[in-house]
């Protein structure tokens, strides 16, 4: 693929990913906005396939588009009462949001820009799942076992919030 | 264009666009979407980072995508609890108004 | 036998209790009492069996290679740094000193988890005691293994912790946790010298380019400390080792219970009485002279540390006798009597007369957790009554314990052919014939201190002995029915620890009397610091002519405590009558907790006073004069121009409103909010980082 195409693809997906991100945050429709999710999280898998993170852009998929989203959908329509209502926050005024926002952009903008970058040289693009199961099961093999506990622990403890009371009479 | 500081943009973007979300929304669903969000934008960051800085003498060259894999593992986890608790707490209060969790300290 | 396995299998020894208490820990409520007993003192019965191999392998060494190690892993790394490489092993090392405290210690915790068995019985929390016992004795064995001065430290504050939480064990009585808490801050005001010291050590060495905190190498370097001094202010140069070694003692001070720090270990009489045999008598408290003997290179390079050393306790052996004479309470009489003996033990390290030290180390263990099994025993049959006024004539209803106590007492007090006898006789005479080229007076002045303490201890051991086991039973009735003889499973362990209360000192019978003072011979490989010292010339007509001194003393102070409290029973009334002042000042302790009370605690409060002080008048002063100041300007520019005046207020009513509200953010709990005071304090931060 040459430079054209990459170029293409990286802006049509940031595009992408920033308007539907930003629909997400100001539409006042709950299902909506999660579909406008779905197409964030899309791009952003996309973005990693440019960066040459080929087992994180499938990771990306299965488990954000795959798993989170859905569960998001499925909160939504179990709570089905509340997706019309107002989803901002009335007291809290977008204004001081969008100071706050703005001021953060300010910083980093000067961050990411006045900071001079240790660029590696090379370009080639290599699978990288392999690699990465090499080093989950040798120098990480500790916080690799801990996320995994944590997933479990997480299971168990999302069962036991979520399950109904069953009344003992 | 492909740059490293293009995609650090995106990133921040979205990390912004994420914070803007929880501090206006106040349904904890949609508050929800804005933390996926500004966990997307870290985690591109971190992909960016891996991708393009060259790698200081001890670290892996990898590190920065072990990164992104642990973030992904942590917002699974996170949403499985957090949309627990937001459908338990509809089904104490009808609502999933955030003002109206003030009430669990009652 | 095939022994040298045992150098790479040394974490056995603390292994066994750290076993101990994972089972007892996590599975002991669900096991039956006696099961839990039985692992509990097992574990420590097979951490003995494992000191034991591992001394018969070292005594199977050639005298000079009697120290191995066993490396479990590299526990601090610092990498090749700019200033050097720092790297402290996970060590346990074994050597004769080692041997002997970890013997000493293994053994007589062995044997007061058997009595506890019987004694804690009837305890609800019976599994937590032994659960707390099991830890103990695996942070004293990680101490007097450990290989390095961090890794001593590491078991230093586990048996401090261990302690605290044994003293507040019945933590359902105000008292009880106000003892441990009072422990565990003395303690914590030692354990700060202690920390400097070990810093400063580490910091002085590091100076000449040697990183270390582990013994050898320390051993290996210190040469290098001979000639540095430090600057101090308001005292001046002082010399490295001299100010490390002081230090090091007031550690010591504060865990082996010396002037000043000693005021908690007659508190600390509040836990178990198992607990005060073995923690505040036999093993715990003799952690300090363990150190001083472990750090003796350092020592051996400042004579000053050793006079300072010898005279400070002197006086500790010698205050706390006199308290001991006047107290009624059983447990403190021998609390007291520990802190004394604990003086005699600082003595002998401080005439750099190490073995003798260590040697009353040991047969203290034995007799001091004798004496205390007994009055634990009395208290079993009493019904819990530690007053001596209310004891009497418990000879015949509880003839084990009483002949067991007199065996103890007959060693403590020096009786000739008891343990007690050739270990405080020795560091008695090294005492005499030491020389201090720093402060001369100081070893003949311990001695001094020693001689007369030795008479007044007699008086007041026998005088415990007599009023709880002569004369007419003073209990109130209900009590007296009660009074039986304790069940075997404590009466054996007595009868164990009394024969080696006697037998105990033949390992150290000095040439003098005609032995071969094994003990010495066996542990002069690890007084480095003696080595290039000469033996010095001991006249033995001296000797024995202080031995007369001595036992002379003693036998004054057992006749005079006959006399006053069997022949003469109204006789103690009259002298307290004839000298009201001293008795006073002494059943008081001197007012030493008084005194502590009044600088120390009441500073506090004054502090905390003045500060309250401060914030009202200066602080709410400035507010109201700002506020007062405000008012004037508002009033004078009223005057020139009545649009500022009501913009200042506006602004100002506003501020508070806005504060207000913000303040109110904080307070409702709105996640909102949290988030909002959040975000904003992290953007600060990155401002404050950027610009």
């Amino acid at each position: 693929m040459n430079g054209f195409w990459v170029n293409f693809f990286f802006i049509l997906l940031s595009l992408t990913a920033i308007l539907s991100a930003l629909y997400v945050v100001l539409t006042n429709n709950l299902v909506r906005a999660a579909f406008a999710l779905f197409f964030t999280l899309f791009s952003v898998a996309g973005l990693y396939a440019i960066l040459s993170a080929d087992f994180i852009a499938v990771v990306q998929v299965m488990i954000y588009v795959g798993g989170i989203l859905v569960l998001i959908i499925f909160g939504i329509l179990l709570t089905r009462t509340v997706f019309d209502m107002s989803l901002y926050d009335k007291k809290m005024s977008k204004f001081w949001a969008g100071v706050i926002v703005v001021i953060m952009a300010l910083i980093f903008l000067k961050v990411i820009f006045g900071t001079d970058w240790l660029v590696r040289s090379g370009t080639t693009i290599q699978p990288v799942t392999a690699r990465l199961g090499n080093i989950f099961l040798s120098r990480y093999l500790l916080p690799f076992e801990v996320a995994s506990v944590l997933l479990l622990v997480a299971i168990v403890g999302a069962l036991f919030i979520a399950r109904r009371e069953v009344k003992k009479r | 264009m492909i740059n490293l500081q293009s995609f650090l943009v995106v990133g921040m973007i979205l990390f912004l666009l994420g914070i803007f979300g929880i501090l206006t929304r106040k349904n904890a669903i949609a508050l929800l979407m804005g933390i996926e969000l500004m966990l997307n934008g870290v985690a591109l960051t971190f992909a960016a980072f891996d991708r393009f800085i060259k790698p200081a003498e001890m670290v892996n060259p990898i590190d920065g995508k072990v990164f992104v894999i642990f973030i992904i593992i942590l917002a699974a986890a996170e949403a499985a609890i957090a949309l627990a608790i937001i459908i338990q707490v509809f089904g104490r209060y009808e609502d999933i108004n955030l003002e109206d969790l003030k009430r669990m300290k009652e | 036998m095939e022994l040298s396995w045992i150098r790479n299998y040394l974490w056995l020894i603390p292994l066994f209790p750290a076993l101990g208490v994972i089972i007892n820990g996590f599975f002991g409520w669900k096991m039956k009492k006696t099961t839990v007993g039985t692992i509990a003192s097992m574990m420590v019965f097979f951490s003995f069996l494992a000191t034991f191999v591992a001394f018969l392998y070292l005594i199977s060494l050639p005298e000079e290679h009697r120290l191995f190690t066993t490396t479990l892993w590299t526990w601090i790394f610092t990498g090749n740094s700019l200033l050097g490489t720092f790297k402290i092993p996970l060590a346990f090392q074994f050597d004769p000193l080692s041997a002997v405290m970890a013997l000493t210690v293994t053994f007589v915790s062995f044997l007061i988890h058997v009595y506890s068995i019987g004694y804690m019985w009837h305890d609800r929390s019976f599994v937590r005691f032994f659960v707390y016992l099991n830890l103990f004795v695996f942070s004293m064995l990680i101490l007097v293994l450990g290989n390095s001065l961090l890794l001593l430290f590491v078991g230093w504050e586990g048996v401090g912790l261990c302690s605290y939480l044994l003293i507040s064990f019945w933590y359902e009585d105000h008292k009880n946790v106000n003892a441990g808490i009072k422990a565990f801050i003395v303690n914590r005001v030692g354990d700060f010298g202690f920390l400097i010291g070990m810093f400063l050590l580490f910091w002085e060495l590091g100076k000449q380019g040697v990183w270390t905190l582990t013994f050898t190498e320390i051993q290996q370097h210190v040469e290098l400390l001979k000639d540095v001094s430090i600057n101090l202010p308001l005292i001046g140069a002082v010399a490295a080792p001299t100010l490390i070694g002081i230090l090091l003692y007031w550690g010591a001070t504060g865990k082996s219970a010396q002037i000043p720090l000693y005021v908690w270990l007659p508190d600390a009489m509040a836990g178990p009485t198992p607990v005060s045999a073995l923690i505040h008598a036999a093993t715990m408290v003799t952690s300090g002279v363990y150190m001083i003997g472990r750090m003796n290179f350092l020592y051996g390079l400042s004579p000053t540390a050793l006079a300072v050393v010898a005279i400070v306790s002197s006086l500790t052996a010698f205050f706390a006798a006199t308290i001991a004479m006047t107290q009624f309470d059983l447990k403190k009489v021998l609390a007291y009597s520990t802190v004394s003996q604990l003086g005699y033990m600082f003595i002998g390290m401080g005439v750099a007369a190490y073995t003798t030290g260590i040697f009353h180390l040991m047969t203290h263990a034995f007799f001091k957790a004798l004496l205390f099994l007994g009055s634990g025993s009395v208290m079993h049959a009493m019904s819990d009554i530690l007053d001596m006024r209310l004891m009497g004539g418990l000879k015949k209803k509880m003839p084990i314990t009483f002949w067991t106590f007199l065996i103890a007492t007959l060693a403590i007090i020096g009786t000739p052919f008891f343990s007690g006898f050739f270990s405080k006789d020795g560091i008695l005479s090294a005492a005499y014939f030491a020389h201090n080229s720093a402060i001369p007076w100081a070893p003949k002045f311990a001695w001094f201190m020693g001689f007369i303490t030795a008479g007044i201890t007699a008086f007041y051991m026998f005088r415990a002995v007599f009023m709880t086991f002569y004369g007419e039973n003073r209990a109130p009735e209900e009590i007296k029915e009660h009074i039986h003889e304790s069940p075997p499973i404590m009466t054996i362990p007595l009868i164990i620890l009394a024969i080696f209360s006697v037998i105990a000192g033949y390992v150290g019978v000095p040439h003098s009397l005609g032995g071969h003072n094994l003990l010495n011979h066996f542990l002069m490989p690890v007084w480095v610091s003696l080595k290039h010292v000469a033996e010095h010339e001991e006249s033995l007509a001296v000797e024995y002519t202080l031995m007369i001194l001595t036992l002379t003393l003693v036998g004054i102070g057992v006749y005079v405590a006959y006399y006053a409290y069997i022949k003469h029973p109204e006789f103690p009334e009259k002298v307290v009558n004839k000298f009201p002042r001293l008795y006073k000042l002494l059943y008081n302790k001197y007012y030493v907790d008084e005194i502590y009370y009044a600088t120390f605690l009441a500073g506090t409060h004054r502090l905390t006073k003045i500060l309250r002080w401060f914030d009202v008048h200066i602080i709410d002063g400035i507010v109201n004069f700002a506020g007062w100041l405000g008012v004037r300007l508002a009033f004078i520019s009223g005057w020139i121009d009545k649009y500022i005046v009501d913009g200042i207020v506006n602004l100002i009513a506003w501020i508070f409103l806005w504060t207000g509200q913000v303040l109110r953010k904080i307070q409702v709990g709105s996640v909102q909010a949290y988030l909002y005071i959040g975000i904003g304090i992290l953007v600060l931060v990155l401002l404050i980082n950027v610009l």
